[in-house]
């Protein structure tokens, strides 16, 4: 059998297992709470993996590697971020997310900063920033999940002809189908097994990595310093601060992506923390090993005249895959790349469904709407399908919200949730002038096409504004009265 | 029972923020010399080199260092928020870390400067050595705080009067 018959045949056995695992999980979906928190009972494994897949997007298996590809070291530094960014994640995070979850019936992110702050404004600030960054992440994450599917069935020549409208169909399809009918439960068992697909898949890549090189890795270095020092340098060719901005946002930010941090709402026993937090980011360091072999092997390949020059960077992993990897792993990295894309648009994809109709009616009406569960299933079909219209035809907005995702994140919700969690001193006009200012620095800078100095990532920038902000006009406010359950869960 | 943070870690937080914003605005109105900025590879293009002066003078590298040092300090900071002032071992634990992860910085820092001197490259782990310190040690060096705070869970982080009292939080919300 053929490669592309046999990473046809894989992907198409992944995507009948998630369909399999949407079934199964209707019938455990009996609440709102069940679609939105996997009602609160999660175990180590499921957690651990949920939150690993969800922060491995896509971007880590097909991003990365061509990151480094046309950088060189780089955006290594991103990986460098991804052990101190759990450490965070568990210092400041994960209890009192989970504390304060069960004690005030948190289903959001949002519902956990109205708590904290007894503030709506900032409850709706919130929920318009999961919204504004679930549409970007979510139409990029179908687009991928279209592009990969189509180059699927054309390299096996079963729909040569087939256009990126209807893979964009197909693949919402089944992402929608199994979000819809079995919500989170089914989002993050679908993560447990995308989860394993990434971590096989990434090692067994690295291996063949090693093998591409006589010298492996050390020849590897050899050859791209003999074209570019630099390149094998720590900066890589985008200089010192271009990767130190990348460490500072992706080291604090992993404690500011709500889909990630919604997982640890979501687990059964507080005390699980400590298993899941190490189990977590060992998972994403292995994963990590395709982003960094893959990435370096490519460029040494390319320059060593192994492989021919690649049309685009983001073409690295599967002109590797193409090339050198034995027909089963290209099938098994295929599916893992959809697992990687699929698993974190369907964490998007709940709390997006949360903010419309649970946050937004909430913070302006006073209530939920009635019925809940049916409105999640009716909103989640609708969000993935204006989603799916804006990957195919919103031209630069796609890519404007796509960019606004990790960093905006990062700076609005570091300094609200991480920050605000722990000092009682926060303030909620604080939390609105932190909000705002990584809303406002975000868009401006990309709008405005100003270019930041030194390669400096607007998403560092923005974070280091809105924490000083939120710092600063909270030691120069009176700290508000927070409620007596809200106090308590701060001092434990 | 500890009531609230720590101020002076805020204020040291809020510190180290402030140096980072006026590296930024220094950039903002002192833009990267063209020979920085990495360009298009002459055979491989969309693959970059690095810009012919990189990585730049030693104001430049010297910021670099600087930066680093605030970033990783705003790392061991936050964690610090995170930890009751009573879980003295805890806290011991991450500023001894934080220091230690600075000092990896600051190793990684010299062998860069060596390697920018030219010659053979010294290979360890199969990169060069102050990527081997970039990967080696920058990404896995917050192992260490992840387990202080796994070791010390049941006493510091999550204790049993902790358990105690979020019970009874708990029991008065079923009661209301």
């Amino acid at each position: 059998m053929d490669r592309a018959t046999v990473t046809l045949i894989s992907v198409g056995v992944y995507l009948a297992i998630c369909i399999g695992v949407g079934w199964w999980a209707m019938r455990r979906t009996k609440s709102s709470h069940d679609f939105f928190m996997a009602g609160r009972n999660l175990g180590v494994f499921l957690t651990a993996f949920a939150v690993f897949s969800s922060t491995m997007s896509g971007f880590g298996f097909v991003g990365g590697p061509g990151l480094v590809y046309q950088m060189g070291m780089s955006s290594l530094w991103i990986v460098a971020a991804t052990m101190a960014g759990p450490a965070i994640m568990f210092a400041l995070v994960a209890k009192r997310v989970r504390l304060l979850g069960e004690l005030r019936d948190c289903v959001s992110l949002p519902d956990v900063v109205a708590a904290r702050y007894n503030s709506e404004t900032v409850r709706a600030l919130m929920a318009v920033v999961v919204l504004l960054g679930v549409m970007g992440y979510l139409a990029t994450q179908i687009l991928a999940m279209a592009i990969v599917l189509q180059d699927v069935l054309r390299d096996a020549n079963v729909f040569p002809g087939i256009s990126i409208e209807a893979t964009v169909a197909v693949s919402t399809a089944v992402l929608v189908f199994y979000t819809v009918t079995g919500g989170i439960i089914a989002s993050v068992y679908t993560d447990l097994i995308q989860g394993a697909i990434m971590v096989v898949a990434a090692v067994l890549v690295f291996v063949t990595v090693l093998g591409t090189f006589d010298g492996g890795m050390a020849e590897m270095s050899q050859v791209i310093a003999a074209d570019d020092r630099e390149a094998m340098g720590p900066w890589g060719t985008l200089g010192m601060f271009g990767g130190l901005s990348w460490m500072l946002v992706f080291a604090l930010g992993t404690a500011g992506q709500p889909h990630v941090i919604t997982k640890y709402m979501m687990l059964k026993n507080v005390k699980d923390i400590k298993r899941v937090v190490p189990l977590g980011a060992l998972a994403y360091g292995v994963a990590a090993l395709l982003w960094i072999g893959l990435g370096i092997s490519m460029r040494a390949l390319v320059l060593s005249g192994g492989h021919d020059p690649l049309m685009t960077p983001d073409a690295a992993a599967s002109a590797f895959l193409q090339s050198f990897a034995h027909p089963l792993l290209a099938g098994v990295v295929f599916a893992a790349l959809l697992a990687a894309i699929m698993s974190t648009a369907d964490g998007f994809l709940n709390i997006g469904t949360a903010a419309v109709i649970h946050d937004f009616p909430v913070a302006f009406g006073g209530r939920p709407v009635q019925n809940e569960l049916l409105w999640a299933r009716v909103t989640t079909v609708g969000i993935a399908i204006v989603a799916a219209l804006f990957a195919l035809y919103s031209g630069d907005l796609v890519a404007l919200l796509g960019a606004f995702g990790w960093g905006t994140f990062a700076a609005a919700i570091v300094p609200v949730i991480a920050i605000g969690l722990n000092w009682k001193g926060a303030t909620a006009t604080a939390a609105t002038y932190a909000i705002a200012s990584s809303l406002v620095v975000n868009f401006g800078v990309r709008i405005t096409g100003v270019s930041m100095p030194y390669g400096v990532d607007v998403g560092a920038a923005s974070l280091v504004v809105s924490l000083t902000l939120f710092l600063g006009i909270s030691l120069l406010s009176t700290p508000d009265e927070l409620d007596a359950d809200v106090e308590a869960v701060m001092e434990m | 029972m500890i009531r609230d943070v720590d101020r002076r870690l805020i204020y040291a937080l809020l510190c180290a923020c402030v140096p980072l914003l006026i590296l930024l605005l220094i950039g903002v109105f002192s833009p990267a010399p063209p020979e920085l900025v990495p360009t298009p590879h002459p055979d491989f293009d969309p693959m970059l080199s690095s810009g012919s002066g990189a990585p730049g003078g030693p104001l430049v590298i010297l910021a670099g260092f600087v930066t680093g040092i605030l970033v990783i300090l705003m790392i061991g900071i936050c964690l610090l928020i995170g930890v009751r002032e009573t879980a003295k071992s805890l806290r011991r634990w991450v500023v001894a870390g934080t220091v230690v992860y600075m000092m990896v910085f600051g190793a990684l820092m010299l062998s860069y400067l060596e390697f920018l001197q030219g010659g053979p490259l010294v290979i360890f782990g199969g990169l060069p050595a102050p990527s081997a310190w970039m990967l080696y040690g920058v990404w896995l060096f917050p192992w260490v705080f992840i387990i202080a705070f796994v070791v010390t869970f049941d006493d510091v982080y999550f204790p049993p009067e902790s358990e105690a009292r979020f019970r009874e939080l708990l029991n008065a919300k079923e009661q209301r």
